[in-house]
Order: structure tokens, then C-alpha cells, then sequence
């Protein structure tokens, strides 16, 4: 399928055939040249093809599911083409004991000093998961959606969410490629892995990120590969996911992603309240959604050189994203909007650079830089009010605000990330990281003015250092960090206090620091422990206001917060039995959280303040187990505590404590568990086939959704017990090559919502087909 | 089939890390029935809680003179159904539900604040001001949507049935793009409404204030007043009170220019007297006479009203109010209310007057939470009724019968 392509001019061939010991072709075998980015796959005969541009001695190795790896030396004269024929043994080792016996790299990392959840998403290939659900599955992770496909979230990491939780792709924010980039739309497929960094983050994500940080890490493989899919669902949703990798003879890569979604988001809402003239009263009826289409797309492709002398990798990239969204409701179901639209642009160039071993043997050099334009439109101008039922009454207001509106939100943004690492020897290694994020925010209601008054200018420098030591032959690793957030803002005009306008440009500097160890009591028994003093930086908004509704309050302080974790783990392997169990207990003292204070009750002026504090403890647990590759089995709780820590309110530091002192935070999940279950056995339905169940629950403890102790209980709101049963099947051919998977989420059809009385999807089905060559 | 799966799950999510138990002991918690007590004689609303847990409560007192009230297992939640900014007459609540289209009639009693009748309604952007005709029906004023249009709505309070209509008041001037409404006063067959224009930001507002005229008979815009004394509408009686008829049939009309942006702003108070539909030429007080800025404005009776306004020397550079009794008639301060602390808000409906007496509250950067007591006569100050529990906001206080 992506074979080289052939210069016979030029070029040197040479070709095969890879059978099994017993004589059978092998299609979809690896076939790759030691040394070089070059390889190939067999076709379906178990033909290969792989041209070599100059005579010499190569090493090729075939590599496949279910065999045994083979490698065949040749030396090529001038001119000659050159036949080189495997014959691979059977693996009798099934793959799930192989990687039994080796740690995978999603292994290794859980055993890292820092606390990190990783995910490897090859188990969810085959499903119409985004990366939001994936992670809304694992300890410790709490993704708060507002409705079906595409719709807003809250992400959660130990209690802490919102701008606390920082998202990146390969190691820079997933920011940069625009706003329409988002969990809630990139398919599972593009991600090879996902890593939550959970209160303590490396120094290596440089940001100020307070509670927690979430890597989506894609294929970083040198080998060719594609991987397409496409999924059809309930609410008419249409799911499309390509990925791959070609390189050219002559050592060019080219990568590519894209992936496309649609959906009508046209589920039952049920028991909504409808005016009934008749009656003269509001009614409940089950109602279909009718304004919530969302499409996004997006698209970015890679071209670069691998293994040159000047360059371990170089890539140059450019992506497009871009979604458009209807607004079915407000925050609550009795809001309904049926004109709102929220359109969206992103456009990014990026470069990226590593080079191993620059100068000295262990120091590697990895700078990536980016220049993106995000731009999204939020439209409001529709004179009608819409009901659950569809219709409308023509009034003269628009549907969010009174007044219409076209709002413009454009956002330049300049980032550059450099890291150094040096490896002294193996007991010392040192990481030094620097990031540097301009960005320009400007925001206009195209109705009134054609650009933004005042746009607000951010741009933080962030250095972060760290020194690793190994001791005790691998068994203790000790990481000491630090980083320094620099941050400047800058605007034309504010409103200050007293309400004189001003220009505007401040710097400030804070630093934060750490510290991550883990000991190895066993070779699969550890204990780790990790501290961070995290930093959120303030945003050019929240210091300078919008100088109309928002006023400038130039003595906000970044939020900060102290993290502890404390965690153990431990794997036992028995034969074909594989068990895995970790655990932690966690600290968050978190300080001058930034929100908007109304500053005056309905002038609709408000301010950012320092407001609250907040301090959650919590527990989480975490069980694997596997029986060979028959049976995998998961299950994990989650239990938070976070207690309001504002003594007093806002510029006041004594007198009477605030009522909510000490109290439970409202609104926020305390308790969740999930389960997975799967089964699968081979060859059921023809050879190199695979079948597979999988069934999977999550539960959320019912919460209030106000302040617990005040008012009369009858009279208080709770958002109830959510239970989500999900199961699917699917059956692959052709060692993976060719998959077919039907799913069922919400299969009890419960209601759930995880905010208040904003209803989710009920029961859904999907097939999804995939073809994946590699 | 699935019946017994959500027990199963449960159980075994439980069963997972028996430690954990003890945490969810709030699933024994049985939802308690409605504490059987009539509708208290007054109501206090409050707020609690940080952004983004802010929450306010709507809670009953029987007294205002003397004892505590406690929002701890007591009072009613009103976030997410109503607004503190809301009208009240007879026991009920009345409010315009911009997000959800809905007119609303709540009744606050046996600890619920409970729904007792709601319409679609969207004639307007928002109310921005209200009076009332008689006890029965309600006078509604607000803008459409681009706030160049004066919209009303005549309410029958008992069926929540609306007639609905546009006054012809003049257009919005060049330079500026919106109405803003406020103040609103029923009497002697007319409706009297303060308006004002303004701009884009940064640019300021008009300095001008304007009174509309309308012939409630008729629902006809008569004629308009006008004053460049001070601008704008005064305040939105949902929130902050700045206008009002007095016993001998008088209506004022005071500004609040605090965030106008006009250089040089000034407050001002006009007059109509009773039977007149002109501005009271020979009425002058203003900020100048009164020596401050002021904010809100309520009748207490006699020649007297409470004032709120700007002392620069207490406000500094924060914005906190402080309270004095003035004569109207001579638009002097008689009596600062200085035992009342400043208020950390200008929009608060701090006052209900009652036998001679003015109960008011406030919001005090530190100290205890009382409803204070003025005595007209005796013109002395003491507090009464204590709020416990440190509240943020003590939002208004409201007479229910």
C-alpha cells in the first residue's frame, strides 16, 4: 500500500516474499532497513519491495504480530537488484506476554516519580471514544460535558479544573493549534498514548499549570503507517479519523492527520417544559434537540527528515482546524437558543528540531516553534424566542444577550519551546526548559466596531530546571525542580478603581518549585512521593478587565497552590495472570483562585479578585488484571474532599469568618468509580482474526448542587446518581488490519447530566470501521 | 432487565475500597419534609459562598426588632430561579426571566420559594424600571433588544396576563446608540419615566436627563421634560430606589451618575409637583447643595428621605456608601446615619420604613450583620434583628405583610 516509490533510474531494488513456516504468505509484515528511516509492508501476497539509493550492506528485519522478528544481512553491488525471502516462525508467545515480561513504555511511566496516569489507547482503537472519554475512565479525572458531541466541558484532575488543568500535544499546549482543537473532538485514534500529570508536572511541559497537566502523545514511530476510520452513529454522527506516515526514498516524511466529525446532537430531551395555552401552564413533553449540529475538522500534515547529521528529526507542519456549532442551550435546559452559532478558525505553522548528542554525548537539543491565528465568531442575532417543541415567537431581542451581536475573538499567538537534557552519567541527568508564549487577544462585536479597542497582550516566559539522580542501580530516583514564570501583560486602556482610564503594562515574576521520588522496594513493588508549589498566571482580562463590564484590578496575584502526592505500586505476574494495583492520597492548598466579582450588583461591572481558597485531600485507587490476552479487567475510585478555605472575604483580614468557611465545595463530584471489562479470543471468525467484548460502567455519587449546610434541605438541589453502562464488540481480521466494531453507550438509556439539569445522551449506537496497516 | 445493574455497580464501586464507606454516608440522609411555619412578616435575602459558589437565599423573620436569624438548615435557595433584583407586593414575588422567556410569580413560604404561577413573556430586553398602578396591576418598562425602542407592559398581577406595547418617546439622539431607563413613577393618571442616552464605550453618556410623560388612560407618550443639570435614568427599583411619590402627592426623581464617565458629573433631584406634568423650576438640589454624590434615594415619610452617596472621604478609592437622612424641602443632609457602616454596594434595596420606624441593612466590611433601626422621631439609630453567620451579602429585606 505505501511502498517506496520506485526511480529506476537511480535506485536499487530489492524484494521478497515473507512466508509462515508452514508455507503460507504473510501479508502486512514490517520489512525495514537497519539504520534508515526507510521500510515497507508486504501486500497481500506477502510481496515486498524496498529500493536502496546506493550499493552497500544492509541489515533488513521483518517484523510481525504473531511471529517471530527475523533479520537478513546483504551486500549490494552496483546495478543489481537483490531477492531476499523470509520464512518467520511462529510465535507461540501470544503478544499480551510479551509485553507481560518487557515494560511497555505506558509501564514505565507509572513507574515514574511523578503521578501519571498513562493511558496507551491501542485498546480503544477500535472505538468511537474521543480523548475525553478515554480519560474521563481513568483515577482521579473528572470531565464535566454539557451535551452531546462537541459540547463544553469542565476538566478535572484531583478536585482542581477550569484553567488549572493545562492540555498539550507531544509536549507544546494544544492551544496553539486553535480553540477548535479540543478533547471532546480529536478521536482516540490519533493519540498513541495520554499522560495526566497530576498536580506535580515536569519541567518538560513548560507551563504554569496549577492542578495537574494532560499529554496527548501521538505516533512517534519511524515506520510507515495508516491508520483511517470511520464511525456512524445514533443522532445521525459521523465520525472520520486518517493517520499516517510515508516516507520517500530518498529519506523525505511525510505525516499526516486529519479528522472530521458531525453530528446532529438530536437526542431526547425528556420531560422539558413547554407552554400549554389550554391549560394556560408550562407542561412537561420529551423533546428532540433541534439547534445542536456540530461539524469540526481538522487537518495537519508533517514534512521532514529523520537520522541526518544535522538533525535526529526535523519537521516543518502546518495544520487547519475549524468547527461549526449550533447552541442548543444556556447553562440550564430551560434556556433554549435556536439561532446561536459558534463558528471557528485555527491556522498553525510550526518547526520542530532535536538533535541528540549535540556537541557532547548526552546532551540532546529538542526547539519547537509555532505561529497560529485562532479566530472564532459567536453569532447572536436572531429577533425570536425558541421552544423546546421548535417553534419560535418573533420578539426583538436576540437570544443570549438582549441586544445582537457578532463577536469576534481573534487570537495571534507566537510560541517557542526549547529543551536541553544531558545525561552525565547514569546517576545524573539534568533538563533545562524554556517556553516563550506571545499572545495578542482582541475581541469585538462586529455590529458595533470593525476591531478590538483594546486588545490585551500576554506574553509569559517560563524556565524550568531540573536535575535527576538514579541511585541505588535504578531503585531510588530523586527529581528536584524549579521554574520561574515571567509574565507580562500590556493593554492601551483600562479602567481603573476609581474609573479613569489609563495604558497599561506590567511584569511580573514568580517562582515555583519541586521535588519527585520514587523508591523500588522490588522490581515491581515502588512507592513515590512528589511536592510541586504550581503557579496559574494571570490573564491580560482578568488584570486589565475588558474596560467597559470588567475593571482592571492591577493587584491581582497568579493563583498558586501547594500539591503534595503520596502514591504505591504493585504488579505481580503469575503464568498468564498479570495484576497491577496502585494507589494514592493527595493534597491541594490552593490560594487566590482568580474569578469576576460583580463589583456593583447591576451596574454589570464586574472585577477579577483574588477570592477563594481551596484545599482538597483525596484518595484513588487503581486495579489492573489481565489472563494472558483472554480477559482485562480495570477498575478504579476516585474520592476527593475539597473543603472551602476563604476565611474572609475579599480585602478583609479579620472579623467574622465567612459563613462557608471550612464547608464542602457545592457543585463538584466527590465520589466516581469506573470499570472495564473485556474478553477476546482469537481466530474465531477465520485466522489472524480477533474478537472482543467490552463492557464498561461509571458512576458518579450523587452531589448538591449548592452549599450543603444552608437552606432547608427540601428545598435543595442535586444533581443525582449518574450510572453510564457502555458495551461494545468488534471483531478484527488480518492481525488488525481490517476492523469492525458495534457499540452501545448509556445501554440502560439513564438519565445523566453532570451539571445541573443539562441532560446528556441517552442510549446511542455506532459502528466503526477501521483499517490499519503498519 | 437492567433493573438491579445500577445496585450492582454501586455495590461494587463500594466494595472496591471498603474504606471509602464511611464518605458516602450522606446517601442515609433522608430529604427532610418542609418545616411547617407560615410565611414570616419579613423576608432577608443573602448571599454566601466565593464566585463561582456564590448562592443567595431567601430567608423569614417575624421580627425585624430583636432575635437572629440562621441560614444553616433554614431558608430557601432562590439562585437559579430568581435574581435579587425582583419585585415584591403582598407576600409575592414578581420576575422577568430574561434566559428562560419567563414571567414569574414566587411565593416564599413554609421555607420554599415556590413557583405560584409563570408565563412566556419577551416584550422586553430586561425590566428596567416598574410602578404600580394600583395593587393589582404592575407598569413594566424596558427596552427591546438594541435599546432603541421604550417597551411597557401593563400586568395583571393575579393571571400574569400582559398588555404589551411601545411608547413613542424620542429617538435616540446622533451619537448615541441606547435608551437607558430607570426611574418610574405612577401618579395622577401618568406614568413619569427618567431616561437617558447613551454611547458606545468609552464614550460617556448624554448629559442630559429626560422624563417621559405618559397618559396611562391612554397609553399615549404626552410630552417630554428634560434637564442638563445631571443625566441619565436614576436607578432600577429592582435593585437600588432613587424615585419616589411623597405624602402630599410630589414626585422626585433623583440621578446616579457614579459610572457615566461624563467629566465633571453631577447628581441631581427634580421635582414634580403634584398635579403638574413640568419639572419644578424652582426645585434645585443637586450635588452641590447636597454636598455629596449621591446613589439611591427612598421616602421615609413627612419631608424627609434617606439618602445613599459618595464620601470621598470614607469611600476612598473603593466604592462603599454611607447614609443620611435629608429634608427634602430644604435639599439639605439633616442627620448622617454614621452608627450605619458604609455598604459595600451601591445596588441594594436597603430600606423598608414601618411605623415611624426605618429598617434598613447593610453591608459592613467587618463586624456583625444587624437590620438597623431608625427612629424618625426620636431621629436615633440601634440595631435589631441579628444575621448570623457571616454572610457576604445581605442582598434586601423585604416586607411580606
Amino acid at each position: 500500500m505505501l511502498g517506496s516509490v520506485a526511480n529506476a533510474q537511480t535506485l536499487i531494488t530489492i524484494s521478497g516474499t515473507v512466508q509462515s513456516e508452514e508455507g503460507n504468505s504473510i501479508p502486512g509484515v514490517n520489512l525495514t532497513i537497519k539504520g534508515t528511516s526507510s521500510g515497507t509492508i508486504t501486500d497481500a501476497e506477502g510481496f515486498y519491495k524496498i529500493d536502496v539509493s546506493k550499493p552497500g550492506s544492509y541489515t533488513i528485519i521483518a517484523s510481525s504480530v504473531g511471529q517471530i522478528t527475523q533479520s537478513k544481512t546483504i551486500t549490494i553491488k552496483n546495478g543489481q537488484g537483490h531477492t531476499v525471502d523470509f520464512f518467520l516462525k511462529n510465535d507461540t508467545r501470544n503478544m499480551d506476554e510479551v509485553t507481560v515480561h518487557g515494560k511497555n513504555e505506558t509501564q514505565e511511566i507509572k513507574e515514574q516519580a511523578f503521578t501519571v496516569n498513562a493511558i496507551e489507547t491501542k485498546k480503544f482503537a477500535n472505538t468511537t471514544a474521543d480523548l475525553n472519554q478515554v480519560l474521563n475512565k481513568t483515577a482521579g479525572v473528572r470531565v464535566r460535558e454539557e451535551g452531546g458531541l462537541g459540547s463544553d466541558f469542565n476538566f478535572s484532575i484531583n478536585g482542581l479544573s477550569g484553567k488549572a488543568v493545562k492540555f498539550f500535544i507531544d509536549g507544546v499546549p494544544l492551544e496553539l493549534m486553535g480553540s477548535t482543537m479540543s478533547l471532546n473532538n480529536i478521536p482516540v485514534n490519533l493519540a498513541e498514548r495520554l499522560e495526566v500529570y497530576k498536580g506535580v508536572v515536569p519541567v518538560s511541559l513548560g507551563s504554569d499549570a496549577l492542578g495537574g497537566a494532560v499529554n496527548i502523545v501521538t505516533n512517534q514511530h519511524v515506520n510507515n503507517y495508516l491508520d483511517a476510520s470511520y464511525s456512524f452513529g445514533s443522532f445521525n454522527t459521523h465520525r472520520l479519523a486518517l493517520n499516517g506516515q510515508y516516507s520517500t526514498a530518498n529519506g523525505l516524511i511525510i505525516k499526516a492527520s486529519a479528522f472530521g466529525n458531525y453530528s446532529d446532537n438530536n437526542y431526547i430531551m425528556r420531560g422539558m417544559e413547554i407552554w400549554d395555552e389550554a391549560q394556560y401552564k408550562y407542561v412537561n413533553k420529551d423533546f428532540r434537540r433541534f439547534h445542536d449540529q456540530y461539524k469540526s475538522a481538522m487537518g495537519q500534515i508533517e514534512l521532514g527528515v529523520i537520522n541526518k547529521k544535522w538533525a535526529d528529526v526535523f519537521f516543518v507542519g502546518f495544520s487547519y482546524s475549524g468547527t461549526e456549532q449550533d447552541i442548543q442551550t444556556g447553562t440550564r435546559q430551560d434556556v433554549v437558543y435556536g439561532a446561536v452559532t459558534k463558528n471557528g478558525h485555527a491556522y498553525n505553522a510550526s518547526a520542530r528540531y532535536r538533535k541528540d548528542n549535540l556537541f557532547v554525548k548526552g546532551l540532546n537539543a529538542n526547539v519547537f516553534t509555532s505561529r497560529s491565528v485562532d479566530n472564532y465568531v459567536v453569532t447572536d442575532t436572531s429577533s425570536y424566542k425558541y421552544y423546546w417543541d421548535g417553534s419560535k415567537v418573533k420578539t426583538s431581542l436576540a437570544e443570549i444577550n438582549g441586544s445582537k451581536a457578532i463577536t469576534n475573538i481573534n487570537r495571534p499567538r507566537t510560541f517557542v519551546r526549547a529543551n536541553l537534557g544531558y545525561t552525565l552519567s547514569k546517576v545524573h541527568s539534568f533538563n533545562l526548559n524554556y517556553t516563550f508564549d506571545h499572545l495578542k487577544n482582541e475581541n469585538y462585536n462586529e455590529l458595533i466596531s470593525d476591531r478590538a479597542d483594546i486588545p490585551g497582550i500576554l506574553s509569559k516566559n517560563i524556565i524550568g530546571a531540573a536535575y535527576q539522580q538514579n541511585l541505588l542501580n535504578d531503585r531510588l530516583t530523586n527529581t528536584i525542580f524549579g521554574k520561574m514564570y515571567n509574565i507580562g501583560v500590556q493593554q492601551s486602556r483600562l479602567v481603573t478603581a476609581s474609573g479613569e482610564y489609563a495604558q497599561a503594562n506590567d511584569s511580573q515574576t514568580y517562582t515555583g518549585y519541586g521535588v519527585a521520588s520514587r523508591f523500588r522496594i522490588l522490581p515491581d513493588l515502588g512507592i513515590k512521593a512528589s511536592f510541586e508549589k504550581a503557579y496559574r498566571l494571570q490573564e491580560v482580562g482578568e488584570m486589565f478587565g475588558n474596560g467597559y463590564t470588567v475593571i482592571a484590578n492591577l493587584d491581582l496575584k497568579p493563583e498558586s497552590s501547594n500539591n503534595l502526592n503520596v502514591g504505591a505500586y504493585y504488579g505481580i505476574t503469575v503464568d498468564k495472570h498479570k495484576l497491577f494495583v496502585e494507589g494514592s492520597w493527595f493534597y491541594r492548598n490552593a490560594n487566590d483562585f482568580i474569578y469576576a466579582v460583580v463589583y456593583k450588583s447591576n451596574s454589570s461591572v464586574s472585577r477579577f479578585e483574588n477570592t477563594s481558597k481551596v484545599k482538597v485531600t483525596g484518595l484513588e485507587g487503581d486495579v489492573k488484571y489481565n489472563y494472558g490476552d483472554l480477559l482485562y479487567f480495570n477498575a478504579n475510585v476516585s474520592y476527593q474532599n475539597a473543603i472551602n478555605n476563604t476565611k474572609y472575604p475579599v480585602g478583609v483580614t479579620s472579623g467574622t469568618p465567612e459563613a462557608t468557611y471550612l464547608n464542602k465545595i457545592p457543585n463538584q463530584p466527590w465520589l466516581f468509580a469506573n470499570g472495564d471489562f473485556s474478553i477476546g479470543q482469537n481466530n474465531i471468525l477465520g485466522k489472524a482474526s480477533r474478537m472482543q467484548l467490552n463492557l464498561s460502567t461509571q458512576y458518579v455519587h450523587w452531589f448538591y448542587l449548592t452549599w450543603e449546610a444552608y437552606g432547608n434541605k427540601a428545598g435543595k438541589s442535586t444533581i443525582p446518581d449518574q450510572y453510564i453502562h457502555n458495551a461494545s464488540i468488534s471483531n478484527s481480521w488480518n492481525n488488525g488490519r481490517y476492523n469492525v466494531s458495534l457499540e452501545c453507550r448509556n445501554f440502560t438509556n439513564n438519565l445523566a447530566f453532570d451539571n445541573f439539569r443539562l441532560q446528556k445522551p441517552g442510549r446511542a449506537f455506532s459502528v466503526k470501521l477501521r483499517y490499519f496497516i503498519h | 432487565m437492567f433493573k438491579n445493574f445500577r445496585r450492582y455497580t454501586f455495590l461494587f464501586a463500594l466494595a472496591l475500597i471498603p474504606v471509602l464507606n464511611s464518605c458516602s454516608s450522606d446517601d442515609d440522609e433522608e430529604i427532610v419534609d418542609p418545616v411547617e411555619e407560615t410565611q414570616g412578616k419579613y423576608t432577608v435575602w443573602l448571599q454566601i459562598g466565593s464566585w463561582p459558589n456564590t448562592t443567595q437565599y431567601v430567608l423569614g423573620a417575624n421580627s425585624l426588632t430583636e432575635g437572629t436569624i440562621d441560614l444553616t438548615g433554614h431558608g430557601a435557595e432562590v439562585t437559579g430561579k430568581s435574581a435579587y433584583g425582583i419585585i415584591t407586593k403582598g407576600g409575592y414575588y414578581y420576575y422577568y426571566n430574561t434566559t428562560s422567556g419567563r414571567f414569574s410569580k414566587f411565593k416564599y413560604e413554609k421555607e420554599l420559594y415556590n413557583t405560584v404561577l409563570e408565563v412566556p413573556y419577551t416584550h422586553m430586553a430586561d425590566v428596567s424600571g416598574f410602578t404600580w398602578i394600583n395593587d393589582k396591576t404592575l407598569f413594566l418598562i424596558g427596552t427591546n433588544g438594541d435599546q432603541d425602542k421604550v417597551h411597557y407592559s401593563v400586568v395583571d398581577i393575579e393571571t400574569l396576563k400582559m398588555t404589551n406595547g411601545v411608547l413613542d418617546a424620542p429617538a435616540v439622539p446622533a451619537g448615541f446608540n441606547d435608551f437607558s431607563l430607570g426611574n418610574i413613577e405612577f401618579t395622577n393618571g401618568k406614568v413619569f419615566f427618567q431616561f437617558g442616552y447613551t454611547a458606545e464605550w468609552p464614550n460617556p453618556w448624554q448629559k442630559k436627563t429626560y422624563i417621559g410623560v405618559v397618559d396611562y388612560a391612554t397609553l399615549k407618550y404626552e410630552k417630554t421634560l428634560e434637564s442638563t443639570t445631571s443625566a441619565g435614568p436614576g436607578t432600577n427599583k429592582l435593585w437600588l430606589s432613587s424615585s419616589f411619590v411623597d405624602d402630599n402627592g410630589n414626585t422626585y426623581f433623583a440621578t446616579n451618575v457614579e459610572w457615566s464617565s461624563i467629566s465633571g458629573r453631577q447628581s441631581a433631584i427634580y421635582r414634580i409637583k403634584k398635579g403638574t406634568t413640568e419639572l419644578d423650576a424652582s426645585y434645585t438640589v443637586n450635588q452641590s447643595t447636597l454636598g455629596y454624590e449621591g446613589v439611591g434615594l427612598w421616602y421615609i415619610g413627612g419631608t424627609k428621605a434617606i439618602l445613599k452617596y459618595i464620601d470621598p472621604a470614607i469611600t476612598g478609592t473603593t466604592h462603599i456608601y454611607v447614609f443620611a437622612v435629608m429634608d427634602l424641602e430644604t435639599g439639605k443632609i439633616t442627620k448622617k446615619l454614621t452608627e450605619i457602616p458604609a455598604d459595600g454596594d451601591a445596588y441594594i434595596q436597603n430600606i423598608i420604613v414601618e411605623d415611624g420606624k426605618v429598617f434598613m441593612i447593610t453591608n459592613a466590611e467587618t463586624g456583625k450583620d444587624y437590620v438597623y433601626i431608625y427612629d424618625i422621631a426620636a431621629q436615633t439609630v440601634k440595631t435589631g434583628l441579628e444575621i448570623v453567620g457571616g454572610y457576604d451579602w445581605v442582598l434586601r429585606l423585604d416586607k411580606m405583610r
